[in-house]
């Protein structure tokens, strides 16, 4: 074998090894790129459902089937803080779509990150939705963020916990999701304190419920 | 090395370098995708804050202290958007206060946003509801957000992008 096939040999690997070396590190960040993305995907989608559920319920805050059962609107909110809302509502049954004219409760609220602490996010809190009485199920959407504020007529915030709900009016709720775990390798490196974990951010405005204006 | 084998390394490098491009191009057109989706979804929590917050007031000048049952008494539609007194937004009382209004906001993690608003009156013509000039009892509230932000990058060139939203307001009394 002489010197110069040697030459060649050496030069078509170093070739092959950096054409080999780019797949690889191609293959990672595509990697790791389709995680991030699918990660956001789901932040998103999650926050969609959060919010599509809440507007579903606070739209029908003071809401009975039959009107009777709740003849004053101002009652319809039992409890109100920054945190968690109780109101009166009308579930929809399997029968009827509308409810069964009978008032139920229905509350909302967040509990406190320690309560997620099995998910390497550090800022995730359990989201509550309680019918009537039954026994609080939290679940994990991945809300680090859930905040009510509360208007009176004059556009005026109600402080939390608010003293008397007849006041409220409208509502303002802001939500932060993030992921549970993924996170956002690619926005940098920080410490474990600090992950930059995908998040998404919903800010309902004045959410009015029509029953509330009833009066 | 021959002049085959180099031609063929090159070739090599050639084909390298454009799965690299084309693997970048579509990574990038997804990363725009997504972030398209976060957009309009602040977008979305914009128009329709801004759809609630006119479905809280009055539906007419008219009808902010009393009833009616004329809608000739209501607002004409020449004279929509704030009253001359009504400074701010936290002035506004009824819903035609807001045509014509525009508001830049942003959100956390978000793009700046803008959004504009117009109030026309409606009426049904055949199986359409249209905009008309003549007063009724019904105004429709459009919202039009708009961002730098957001693109349309599935057409060519890119188009700047609106989110549209749109309301109907009708009169009613009971209870």
């Amino acid at each position: 074998m002489g010197s110069q096939t040697i030459l060649d040999l050496i030069a078509s690997t170093m070739v092959f090894g950096s054409l080999l070396l780019m797949m690889l590190r191609i293959n990672v960040t595509q990697s790791e790129t389709i995680q991030m993305y699918q990660g956001d995907l789901l932040v998103q989608q999650n926050l969609v459902e959060v919010t599509r559920l809440l507007e579903y319920d606070f739209k029908k805050i003071g809401y009975c089937k039959d009107p009777t059962k709740i003849p004053d609107p101002s009652d319809a909110i039992r409890y109100a803080d920054s945190l968690k809302i109780k109101f009166y509502t009308d579930f929809p049954t399997t029968d009827d779509p509308q409810g069964d004219g009978q008032l139920d409760s229905l509350t909302y609220y967040v509990g406190p990150a320690s309560e997620a602490s099995a998910t390497p996010n550090p800022n995730d809190k359990l989201l509550y939705r309680v019918e009537n009485d039954a026994t609080p199920v939290g679940v994990n959407l991945g809300v680090t963020e859930f905040e009510l504020k509360y208007y009176d007529t004059f556009r005026d915030q109600i402080a939390s916990p608010v003293s008397n709900c007849g006041l409220i009016q409208y509502m303002q709720i802001t939500i932060q999701v993030e992921n549970l775990a993924a996170a956002d390798s690619l926005l940098g490196t920080f410490a474990s304190s600090e992950q930059a974990y995908q998040k998404a951010y919903w800010r309902q405005v004045r959410l009015v419920a029509k029953n509330l204006r009833n009066r | 090395m021959g002049l085959g084998q180099t031609l063929l390394t090159i070739l090599a490098l050639v084909l390298m370098g454009r799965v690299v491009i084309s693997t970048n191009t579509t990574t990038l057109d997804a990363g725009f995708t997504k972030d398209m989706a976060e957009y309009r979804i602040s977008a979305t929590s914009l128009g329709t804050s801004m759809l609630e917050q006119s479905s809280a007031m009055a539906f007419d000048e008219a009808t902010v202290d009393s009833g009616t049952t004329n809608a000739s008494s209501l607002t004409v539609a020449a004279s929509f958007g704030a009253d001359a007194t009504e400074s701010s937004e936290e002035l506004y009382d009824d819903i035609d206060d807001y045509h014509n209004f525009t508001k830049i906001d942003s959100l956390e993690h978000s793009a700046i946003f803008k959004t504009t608003v117009s109030v026309t009156y409606v009426t049904v013509s055949g199986s359409d509801v249209v905009a008309t000039t003549t007063r009724s009892f019904s105004k429709q509230v459009t919202v039009d957000i708009t961002s730098d932000y957001l693109v349309d990058y599935s057409v060519t060139p890119a188009q700047p992008e609106t989110l549209r939203f749109k309301q109907i307001f009708s009169y009613w009394f009971f209870r």
